[in-house]
């Protein structure tokens, strides 16, 4: 195989300077009245949005509710998700029947049924939980579906001669093999998981950070609703960096693939 | 003296595809193999090698006939005997020491007994340091040695091989072949070897059995009688060894033409 190697150092020199120059740009445009800061904001007033949010403390409040329903919704909807996958792959007929329903759901925009999650379980933490449950849970059934039934017939057949019963056979052979399906969709599940809890505190709720850019949009306050993305930028950055490490962990069996 | 280790009995395997008519991988084969005996099977790809390999494990069960493994019928998995399969079917997400314990944890063996077994085996087939690699950190040839540990630890009396060096180049292969013959000639387990390599199953065996093209029938048996023991690489060049290649390269070379050709031979 072919290996092209890039100089990091230009590759994160190049990204600087792009970001600066957008930001100059964008700064720049404001100060010059090209561009109108009611609509647009400007970074200036971003970041004196950021530092009054981190001074009062407030900012805190919201980042650490939207992640604590994340996480619910995330770990709710792993469990749930690596159970059905489980059942629906081990019998051939929950398999058949559900396997198509499962899709049809998953076919649905999710994002729609937010409005219902909030009519029916009210504007606290439990609309939010349930709105990111439902995308992750989707994610890791069909990974859990798939990691079983695509385990290597001669693996299984390897594990009975060796001696596996029922159960070693899944806690040695098909857990790992969906594990490792769940591991590879991790990504996007934690994506998931953040984007349902924000969807559902952006459409109806009183804290947390998409209640931060819902609140300053219907104040018209553009620099809020740029400071509230930059907020979950980073927040999503942060997470992304914990995955690869975990993922790295878990999957040290696994090639790695340009790393 | 010497008993019947595997004893077929008109094993006959019909496979039903949907739509087709049904395809006769095996017609009534029998054939006995003694304890203690190196037995290959060599014949046209398709003649249901693997397929009586499967059988005899338990893993597939036949249409009709019986199958015998050390004097008890086979109906279920056989973990008795130790399988080499022709692909890779190590654990990927274990280490060479978790792959090679496996069997005996398994069985129940406690854990600090099982890793000290499973250290010594590592260790027999060449690969103390490599504990705790994973299997895709090894060479085809490795993993091929990971896999003989891993059959052999739990001490199975009856090997069955289904290709199991297929995959590898000829250096490593030579190398596998007789560490694999230094293994038996030790331990004497009685062993059945499906190949397509008739060079192969001449070096190693005792006796070679070819096998018809589809449906797969036994059609000659030959008795190898090279002295041991031997080394694969040394023995080729040997006089009694081409004699013994050519006379049943004569007999397998028909069913290879049957298999390639689409017909049955009729002899």
């Amino acid at each position: 195989m072919e290996q092209r190697s890039v100089n990091t150092r230009l590759v994160w020199t190049v990204r600087i300077v792009l970001l600066v120059g957008f930001l100059a740009f964008w700064e720049g445009g404001v100060r010059a009245g090209i561009l109108d800061p009611f609509f647009y904001s400007s970074p200036g007033q971003i970041l004196t949005r950021l530092a009054q949010w981190t001074r009062d403390g407030s900012i805190f409040q919201h980042i650490g509710i939207t992640l604590w329903e994340m996480m619910l919704g995330f770990t709710i909807g792993t469990l749930v998700g690596m159970v059905l996958g489980f059942i629906m792959a081990r019998s051939a007929y929950l398999g058949a029947i559900f396997e198509p329903v499962m899709a049809l759901f998953n076919a649905i925009p999710r994002l729609v049924l937010a409005p219902l999650f909030i009519l029916w379980l009210g504007l606290g933490i439990g609309s939010k939980v349930v709105m990111s449950l439902a995308l992750v849970v989707f994610v890791v059934f069909f990974a859990t579906y798939t990691g079983i039934r695509e385990v290597d017939p001669a693996l299984i057949a390897n594990a009975r001669i060796l001696g596996a019963g029922s159960n070693d056979l899944t806690r040695h052979v098909l857990i790992p093999s969906a594990l490792s399906w769940i591991f590879s969709s991790l990504r996007t599940s934690v994506g998931f998981a953040l984007i349902g809890a924000v969807v559902g505190e952006y459409l109806g709720s009183t804290r947390g950070v998409g209640y931060l850019v819902s609140f300053a949009e219907s104040m018209f306050d553009a620099g809020g609703v740029f400071a509230g993305l930059v907020v979950m930028v980073i927040m999503a950055g942060g997470l992304d960096f914990l995955i690869g490490r975990v993922e790295a962990r878990l999957t040290a069996w696994k090639p790695q693939h340009g790393r | 003296m010497s008993q019947v280790q595997i004893r077929l009995e008109r094993i006959t395997m019909r496979f039903r595809r949907r739509g087709q008519e049904p395809f006769t991988a095996l017609q009534d084969v029998s054939f006995e193999v003694e304890a203690g005996r190196f037995v290959s099977v060599v014949g046209p790809s398709g003649c249901g090698r693997s397929t009586t390999l499967s059988i005899i494990a338990g893993l597939l069960t036949p249409t009709s006939g019986e199958v015998w493994l050390d004097g008890q019928p086979v109906s279920g998995v056989q973990t008795n005997v130790g399988f080499m399969f022709q692909r890779d079917a190590l654990f990927p997400w274990k280490t060479v020491l978790d792959n090679v314990m496996a069997g005996l944890i398994f069985r129940k063996v406690p854990r600090q007994k099982a890793r000290d077994k499973a250290l010594e085996w590592i260790r027999r087939v060449g690969l103390s340091g490599f504990e705790h690699h994973y299997p895709y950190q090894l060479s085809g040839g490795m993993r091929k040695r990971v896999s003989l540990a891993q059959t052999l630890v739990y001490g199975p009396q009856t090997l069955l091989m289904d290709e199991p060096f297929s995959a590898l180049d000829v250096q490593t292969r030579d190398l596998m072949e007789n560490e694999l013959l230094a293994l038996w000639q030790e331990l004497r387990k009685t062993v059945l070897f499906i190949t397509h390599d008739l060079e192969e199953a001449i070096a190693l065996s005792d006796e070679v059995i070819v096998m018809t093209a589809a449906p797969g029938r036994v059609k000659a048996r030959y008795a190898i009688d090279l002295p041991r023991p031997r080394n694969v690489l040394d023995i080729r060049t040997d006089l009694h060894f081409m004699q013994l290649y050519e006379q049943i390269w004569a007999d397998l070379r028909d069913e290879v033409m049957a298999s390639h050709s689409g017909i049955r031979s009729t002899s």
